[in-house]
């Protein structure tokens, strides 16, 4: 995909998915501005390895990858962790709340719920991506996008939901 | 209680988003420019495309460029017509017609060049990037003169080796130059040079534009100071009433179907146009009124090289680019008829002959 109508696709992911990559990233780096550098460096290598691309997937997958792969190495440049593999896998995002203090029951539901659960929500709920795209992102199917959320969904109401009210009869009845 | 969920999980991570920086794709594109300078294959391709789209734009044009050359403006609208021998992808030619706010503050070159680098479309800064132009003019356009008046505007001259000049405008705003304009130029050898010898700035790969010297340059007395047609400009009669529908009809062969006062403060302009004015192509036919000394007038005229003194018309008149545009002067009034008729100096004469004697 190496001419000049390629660049002009990924010009339009990135005005179609910049929100979205800017908020996955700034999960992903835990800061806004870290999230946002790793938007701008990402669409950056796409572009500068376009040659590569050989339309085996959606392209914003393939450069939401490559986002994603920026937004690491911000974290690990910023926390001095190691370099993660290049195999991705969900427990390698570890997406954090940018601003915990703000919301800590939240931020504790969150930390509870295991790798791959929590990274769907963040994806859905954060950078409010459909099931569609997550599952293209993520690289399972749709249906374990929307089991994975119902189960991390079910974990959460436990947790943020509020309490049921009981309905007048059954009161009555007890 | 899912859908409830779905709020409360929405509304209390949207409590965890930042303002968003705003988007920009030129930065993105000047990290992949360091991060593959060579771009070696997608570069080839690209300029492959930009010359084959230059060469059918050159073709296509070749015969759409009998606009004059000339400069007709009012405080609020100004024409800026300029023969075009090419397009600009992703700019309207300079035939189409743009505000211009009436701004007490003129920009500086440096200015400009921020204007060009955010403002320009995506598509327009990878094309002047891939033409690899050798230097780039950063200017600051403005002026008046024989009660004409531009700008200010944002203008910057994208030099190519093959002798092309890439060409674009902005009129500057209150919100700084959010339009632009482009045209490609074939200018004399002699005209050429001396723009190269005055080029100021440096073209990045991806086609925005630095400026390196003179950066603090402004319009050349665009506003702040008295005009010289200030004076008795508001006395100057509008001109759509010195010349009636009939007599334009008897000068240029059809019957305009429309006529758009621009309003201005140095002399008010009539435009006379078959469908509702959008791009100078539209016009058939402009008369501009402006109240001026001979003196001034003269001195004006005295700076041009292509001036052709006209006799028997008023009391001063010069004809430029074979009649398309006729100034005359008489009785304290230059009056400037432009049109793109087959004898437009002969359709020039008898408007400025019908609007002097309704002066």
């Amino acid at each position: 995909m190496s001419s000049a109508r390629g660049i002009d696709a990924v010009e339009r992911v990135y005005a179609s998915h910049y929100r979205a990559f800017c908020r996955v990233a700034t999960a992903v780096t835990g800061n806004a501005e870290a999230g946002r550098d790793a938007v701008q460096e990402g669409f950056a290598r796409a572009l500068a390895s376009l040659d590569s691309y050989r339309g085996e997937g959606p392209l914003p997958t393939w450069v939401g990858r490559i986002v994603l792969r920026a937004a690491l190495d911000n974290r690990r440049r910023l926390a001095h962790e190691a370099l993660p593999p290049d195999d991705l896998r969900a427990s390698d995002w570890d997406p954090v709340l940018p601003h915990p203090g703000r919301d800590p029951e939240l931020a504790e539901a969150l930390a509870s719920l295991p790798p791959r659960q929590r990274l769907i929500v963040f994806l859905r709920y954060f950078a409010d991506l459909s099931h569609a795209d997550i599952a293209e992102l993520v690289g399972v199917e749709p249906g374990t996008v929307s089991a994975t959320l119902a189960q991390a969904k079910a974990a959460l109401a436990r947790r943020l939901a509020p309490e049921e009210p009981v309905p007048i009869e059954k009161e009555e009845a007890r | 209680m899912t859908d409830a969920l779905d709020s409360i999980l929405l509304d209390r991570f949207a409590a965890q988003a930042d303002p968003l920086a705003p988007a920009d794709w030129a930065d993105v594109e000047r990290r992949a420019r360091a991060l593959h300078p060579s771009g070696a294959s997608r570069r080839r391709w690209r300029l492959r495309t930009v010359v084959a789209v230059a060469v059918g734009a050159l073709v296509v044009a070749g015969t759409a460029t009998a606009v004059a050359r000339h400069f007709l403006v009012s405080t609020s609208n100004t024409i800026i017509p300029l023969a075009a021998d090419g397009t600009v992808p992703g700019l309207p030619g300079m035939d189409v017609l743009l505000p211009v706010s009436p701004s007490a503050h003129s920009p500086t070159a440096a200015q400009c060049g921020e204007a060009w680098n955010s403002r320009a479309p995506g598509t327009t800064l990878r094309w002047v990037g891939a033409l690899d132009p050798s230097g780039v003019r950063v200017s600051v356009g403005g002026g008046r003169g024989a009660g004409l008046r531009i700008g200010p505007l944002c203008m910057l001259r994208f030099f190519l080796d093959d002798g092309r000049v890439v060409m674009a405008h902005a009129p500057w705003t209150a919100r700084g130059a959010p339009r632009w304009q482009g045209a490609i130029l074939q200018l004399p050898e002699a005209i050429r040079a001396a723009n190269l010898r005055s080029v100021n700035g440096v073209v990045n790969g991806d086609g925005t534009v630095e400026c390196r010297t003179r950066c603090d340059a402004t319009a050349p007395a665009t506003t702040g100071s008295a005009p010289p047609v200030a004076r008795g400009a508001t006395h100057a009669p509008p001109p759509c009433s010195l010349v009636t529908a009939a007599e334009v009809e008897a000068a240029v062969g059809v019957r305009p179907r429309h006529r758009t006062p621009l309003p201005g403060n140095e002399g008010s302009v009539c435009t006379w146009h078959q469908k509702p004015l959008a791009t100078l192509a539209d016009i058939v036919l402009s008369l501009q009124v402006a109240r001026m000394t001979r003196e001034e007038f003269e001195q004006a005229l005295s700076r041009s090289t292509s001036a052709r003194p006209i006799e028997g018309l008023g009391e001063s008149a010069y004809a430029f680019d074979d009649g398309r545009l006729l100034t005359v002067w008489a009785r304290g009034y230059a009056l400037t008829v432009t049109n793109r008729t087959d004898t437009p100096l002969e359709t020039g004469r008898r408007i400025a002959a019908a609007a002097l004697a309704r002066l």
